[in-house]
């Protein structure tokens, strides 16, 4: 679609489980995506690349401030970045709650690579 | 004398016996076999202490005299009189004589039979002894070495003990007495006097212990250089007494014969020295010496002896000391006197001077009463011959005056001696006072003298002689009383040694006679004559006449008349004594049957009863001639009547000693049941005379006995209707007793030592079984070891066992057979069904507990998901990018790799996950070994690790490393667990604001014990609900169902655990959970051992 090769788009991935965080960095790396990864939303709010632009692939459930908590901080903060969250522990009330913060996706663990780099696509597309 | 003391013995078999003083022996020999069968009377008798009822207030004197020998000798008996007597009448206080013969010369070494060792402790155990008194060296070796045990805390007296045969044997300082000095060397030495040309000496002993000492002294004496050279010594030790006697008759002039201990030959017979001295100088051609004073009157000539009489009051004199609180020193007792009998003196042509100074001469004349026996029992008839004599000499011979006033002098004299003679030869004893008082008047009269005294000495004051019968002239002072020997020293000494003294005038004394002379001038005697009293072959006193008006001659004629009447005096004198010995030792009898604690009777040979004591009739209540003959059985229970009377004239009929028992009527019309003990009585002659019987009252003890029979049956009833098995064993595991049960046990099977009779031990059957490989055997072995040594107070165990009814369970427990011989008490109960309704009661605990698990684990089920579904994310993602890796260009093998074992680790991730939830969910599991709690608590802490993280719930775990491991249901005490952090999460959920914390501490402070504690931030429980949270359906969080506590408390209460809450100071609650350590042994068979 493009003529020129635009830099790959940036994804933020922050997800407490470090076997999962690997495995994303390999697929979204594989897919095309340039990955930064994080273990923590704080680690996630002190990192300096994240002023990069880009989206967010979001575990609900993290050590310390939720995903969702995470999410209503950076809309607070005026810091508008697109969003794909993704739980292990999926429930009508998450699910509800990143639904009406805006997520671009919700998605339940296992969830299939297509299904995610669709979201992160529409994420990007959104930015 | 007699009365004021109460002289009481028991011998070996607990008699006690009256002694008597020599002379009155005989006379009570008779009564003996009575007195002995007080003792045998009953065992209960002498374990209840029985003794004689004492008048004194003072308390008795307890002294035992042990004598090494089986039975009186001649010599010990000596010594025990002496001893006896002397002491007797030292104290003030009552002794009572227990004597016992130790039967040590029967046996080699100086300890008794075991039995009779155990008797003596037995025996004297309640006794306070305060003397013991050893005779020879023998029982004094036994007193030493056994007072600790036997005689503690008596001071020890001995007597006749032989220094050298008591070698090293050292003697501690309370232990004094007389040493016994057998002096053969002074023996010898008397002997080489009166026979200078004496070239062979042969000593004679026997071959027992005591001989054997006697043997020793003689060698260590005699094998001197002081004989050597001079007498060959020849030993004869090893003959029988038949051998001896052969021997001694082929001795030829020149040789003399020592003789000393002989109390067994070589044949091991044991024989009387003092039999086989007699024999031995029958046999002998040559003369016998001897070293014991037992010996003298034997036949033998003499010797330097050992006076046992002496050694007796001796040692008596050393005992009142100790027991009035003196310590001395062992005494060398002067106690060997050079005793010769006069007849062998002569028998043999020895002189008389030539023996040593101090040397007492025995049996030193026939008395002229032996003389003169015959005479004097024809005596008037031969004096109305005699006065016709003498009538013709004075018609033919006028012219001689002198010589006629003298014959008529002896003709009324000879008529006065055999008047005084006829009176006395057939006068009863109690007259003989009366009739010597008037024999003396009449002698003053007819000798136309002034005084006359009869004199005895006094056994107790050797200073003193006392005046018992004296007739004085009118007008004449008299005397009465007691006299000093002091003050007549040279008369005594003259009449000591058996002389007649006589002084027509007192200036005829001899100048050592000075104060005698001035003690007679005193009494105003001008003129006097004193004969020795011989009683009993010793000089016991002194008849004297004497004149006071005027000087007299006393003709030696005169003289031996005096002797003669003398002599008549000292027979009546000594039959009276006699006599009132005899009485007073009836009387002594009398009371001492009288104050008998038992009933007393003796009969005639043909069983009637001939006397009865005063206890007897008491009884009774009959007049003391109702009883008599056949008159007792009046007194018995008519019921008992006919069988009592043939048994008794059934034992008489055989002469065997009998116990019967019957009821007798007491005078109050009770009845009482009695023992009858009689014994046959034997004569001195050794015929039969009769019976002696000793009678007590135990219907005390038969209703004792009854009341012990009747507990004892309620006992045994109770004990054989126990539904249980019990078994009594003693300290080494004999069975004792078994009950009724036990006995049909052995068809159960299973334990090896059920159903073994009584006489079985059962731990010897344990330890067989345990070696073979049974377990349960094994635990029963040390179950009851664990009792039977006292580390345990009581023991239990269970297990089961097959049968063919199928499977049942028993609880054995072990209790301490509480008795002072110790052992155990098993029991055995059937416990199936108890077993059964507990299986049944952990089967719906455990269902519960399941059911409240299955609930947990739903409502933690999307925790749960989510650590499912972190992995599987994980690996689907990874297995994902693998594929688009390869499908790429320029990609390395390292980057699939590396996705592919992630995945694998994922997948095993998940699994355990799965495999943690399964296991919490099953509801079959099993018990282990050796769990580590660190581990358990972590297994649950990461199922609910997203749970706390979704409720921002910090877990602390605080793991003591080393705590030690736990016996128990893993999936059980994970539920504990499972559900005290779900409660503490859930608690803090419900709190609003603070710290959010959860610690979950491991620790091990108390031996034997680990705990759990589990600490929360939470909304904490206030009292009361504090107390009953562990009870089912109360809950403390909304929408709880009361279920999760009271589960956890009932599985930690079945691992032998507690658990408690406790508010924590600032908030929240801590739990507390203590479970006992593994103690190694696994419970067995599929379930906690509770």
């Amino acid at each position: 679609m493009s003529l020129a090769a635009p830099p790959p788009p940036l994804v933020y991935v922050i997800d407490d489980d470090a076997s999962l965080l690997r495995a994303l960095r390999r697929l979204l790396g594989a897919g095309g995506f340039r990955v930064c990864t994080f273990s923590s939303a704080e680690e996630f709010l002190e990192s300096t690349k994240a002023a990069t632009p880009g989206c967010l692939v979001l575990d609900v459930h993290l050590g310390g401030l939720s995903g969702l908590d995470l999410q209503e901080r950076l809309v607070a903060a005026g810091r508008r970045i697109p969003v794909v969250f993704i739980t292990a522990h999926d429930d009508a009330v998450t699910r509800e709650r990143a639904r009406r913060a805006g997520a671009v996706d919700y998605l339940p663990k296992p969830f299939n690579d297509e299904s995610l780099i669709a979201g992160i696509k529409r994420a990007l597309g959104d930015a | 004398m007699v009365g004021k003391k109460s002289v009481m013995n028991r011998s070996s078999d607990g008699p006690f016996v009256v002694r008597l003083s020599r002379g009155v022996a005989r006379a009570t020999l008779a009564l003996w076999p009575l007195l002995l069968t007080l003792a045998i009377s009953t065992p209960a008798m002498a374990a209840d202490g029985v003794v004689p009822a004492i008048d004194e207030t003072e308390r008795p004197v307890n002294v035992l005299l042990l004598f090494a020998a089986p039975r009186l000798t001649p010599a010990q008996i000596v010594i025990d009189e002496a001893f006896r007597s002397t002491l007797t009448s030292r104290l003030s206080a009552p002794v009572y004589f227990y004597t016992e013969y130790l039967d040590l010369t029967l046996f080699q070494g100086d300890e008794p039979r075991p039995e009779l060792r155990a008797l003596l402790e037995q025996k004297y155990r309640d006794v306070k002894l305060d003397l013991v008194v050893a005779m020879a060296s023998r029982a004094l070796r036994f007193a030493v070495q056994n007072r600790a045990d036997l005689f503690t805390g008596a001071p020890v007296v001995f007597a006749a003990v032989d220094r050298a045969a008591l070698g090293e044997f050292a003697l501690d300082d309370d232990v004094i007495g007389i040493w016994m000095n057998v002096d053969w060397a002074g023996t010898l030495d008397a002997a080489l006097r009166l026979q200078p040309d004496t070239h062979r000496v042969v000593v004679i002993s026997g071959t027992s212990a005591t001989d054997q000492v006697w043997q020793a002294a003689a060698k260590r004496q005699l094998e001197t250089d002081r004989y050597r050279g001079r007498v060959g010594i020849d030993y004869l030790t090893d003959l029988s007494v038949d051998q001896v006697l052969k021997r001694v008759a082929t001795f030829s002039k020149g040789t003399i014969v020592l003789f000393g201990g002989f109390s067994r030959d070589a044949t091991s017979q044991n024989v009387l020295g003092t039999e086989v001295v007699r024999r031995v100088a029958a046999s002998s051609r040559v003369p016998v010496y001897g070293s014991s004073e037992t010996y003298i009157g034997g036949g033998i000539v003499g010797g330097h002896v050992v006076s046992f009489q002496a050694q007796g009051v001796r040692a008596a004199e050393l005992a009142a000391r100790v027991l009035s609180g003196d310590r001395p020193g062992p005494a060398d007792a002067a106690s060997n006197l050079y005793v010769f009998d006069w007849r062998q003196l002569r028998r043999w042509g020895f002189d008389e001077r030539r023996l040593p100074t101090g040397s007492e001469v025995r049996f030193r004349e026939p008395s002229p009463w032996e003389l003169h026996k015959w005479p004097v029992l024809g005596g008037v008839a031969v004096v109305a011959l005699q006065a016709v004599l003498i009538v013709g000499l004075l018609v033919n011979r006028r012219q001689r005056r002198r010589a006629q006033r003298a014959l008529a002098e002896r003709l009324r004299f000879e008529r006065l001696v055999s008047q005084v003679s006829a009176a006395f030869i057939a006068l009863p004893a109690r007259e003989v006072s009366g009739r010597i008082e008037k024999a003396l008047a009449h002698i003053v009269e007819q000798l136309d003298l002034d005084r006359a005294v009869l004199a005895e000495l006094d056994d107790r004051r050797e200073d003193l002689i006392e005046v018992t019968y004296s007739w004085t002239r009118d007008g004449v002072g008299s005397i009465a009383g007691p006299v000093e020997k002091k003050a007549f020293p040279w008369v005594a000494s003259r009449l000591q040694a058996g002389h007649v003294v006589a002084a027509a005038r007192l200036d005829d004394l001899p100048d050592s006679a000075e104060t005698d002379r001035r003690s007679l001038v005193a009494l105003g005697t001008r003129s006097f004559v004193a004969v020795p009293l011989i009683i009993e072959g010793v000089v016991g006193g002194a008849l004297s006449f004497s004149s006071i008006r005027v000087e007299r001659e006393w003709p030696d004629e005169l003289a031996q008349r005096l002797r003669l009447l003398a002599e008549i005096f000292a027979n009546a004198l000594a039959r009276r004594r006699a006599a009132l010995a005899a009485r007073e030792s009836e009387d002594r009898f009398r009371l001492l049957a009288d104050t008998a604690p038992l009933m007393i009777w003796m009969s005639e040979p043909d069983g009637r009863r001939t006397y009865f004591n005063r206890r007897w009739l008491d009884m009774t209540g009959r007049r003391s001639g109702e009883d008599l003959a056949d008159g007792w059985i009046d007194s018995v229970n008519p019921d008992d009547r006919k069988a009592a009377h043939e048994a008794y004239h059934q034992a008489v009929a055989e002469r065997r000693t009998f116990t019967i028992d019957y009821r007798l009527r007491r005078r109050d019309g009770e009845d009482r049941w009695i023992l009858d003990h009689g014994v046959p009585r034997v004569g001195e002659d050794g015929a039969f005379v009769g019976y002696v019987g000793s009678v007590i009252d135990i219907t005390a003890l038969n209703t004792a006995l009854q009341a012990v029979l009747e507990s004892n049956a309620l006992r045994s009833a109770i004990f054989g209707s126990l539904y249980g098995q019990v078994a009594a064993i003693d300290r080494d595991g004999v069975i004792i007793a078994v009950n009724h049960s036990w006995t049909r046990f052995a068809e159960e099977g299973a334990d090896p030592a059920r159903g073994l009779a009584a006489g079985a031990n059962c731990l010897a059957v344990w330890r067989q079984a345990a070696a073979a490989g049974d377990v349960d055997a094994f635990r029963a072995h040390e179950a009851v070891m664990a009792i039977l040594n006292g580390k345990k107070e009581d023991a239990r165990l269970e297990y089961a066992c097959r049968s063919q009814t199928g499977e049942r369970w028993f609880e054995m427990a072990v209790e301490p057979f509480r008795r002072p011989e110790g052992g155990a008490v098993i029991s055995y109960i059937d416990i199936t069904r108890r077993r059964h309704a507990e299986e049944e009661a952990r089967r719906q605990r455990e269902e519960l507990a399941h059911a409240q698990r299955v609930t947990t684990l739903g409502e933690l089920s999307a925790s749960l998901a989510h650590e499912i579904n972190q992995p599987l994310a994980a690996i689907v993602t990874n297995a994902q990018a693998a594929i688009r890796l390869l499908e790429r260009q320029g990609v390395t093998h390292t980057d699939v790799s590396e996705a592919l074992t992630d995945v694998a680790a994922d997948a095993r991730r998940a699994s355990s996950i799965i495999q943690r939830l399964r296991a919490l969910s099953r509801k079959e599991h099993a018990p282990q070994a050796g769990l580590d709690l660190n581990e358990l608590i972590d297994d649950v802490v990461s199922l609910l690790r997203h749970d706390f993280q979704r409720k921002q719930i910090i877990v602390l775990r605080v793991f003591d490393p080393v705590v030690p491991k736990v016996a128990g249901d893993p999936v059980q005490l994970q539920q504990v667990i499972l559900n005290l952090l779900v409660n503490a999460s859930e608690a803090i959920a419900h709190s609003d604001g603070g710290r959010r914390e959860v610690a979950i501490a491991t620790a091990h402070r108390t031996p034997g014990l680990v705990e759990i504690a589990v600490r929360d931030t939470g909304i904490g429980v206030k009292e009361p609900e504090l107390g009953r949270m562990f009870e089912r359906f109360v809950s403390t969080k909304p929408g709880g169902l009361g279920m999760g506590l009271a589960i956890s408390r009932s599985i930690v209460e079945a691992h032998g655990g507690r658990i408690r809450a406790i508010a924590n100071p600032d908030r929240g609650l801590t739990l507390h959970v203590e479970l006992p350590c593994d103690k190694t042994i696994a419970p067995r068979n599929g379930s906690p051992a509770h």
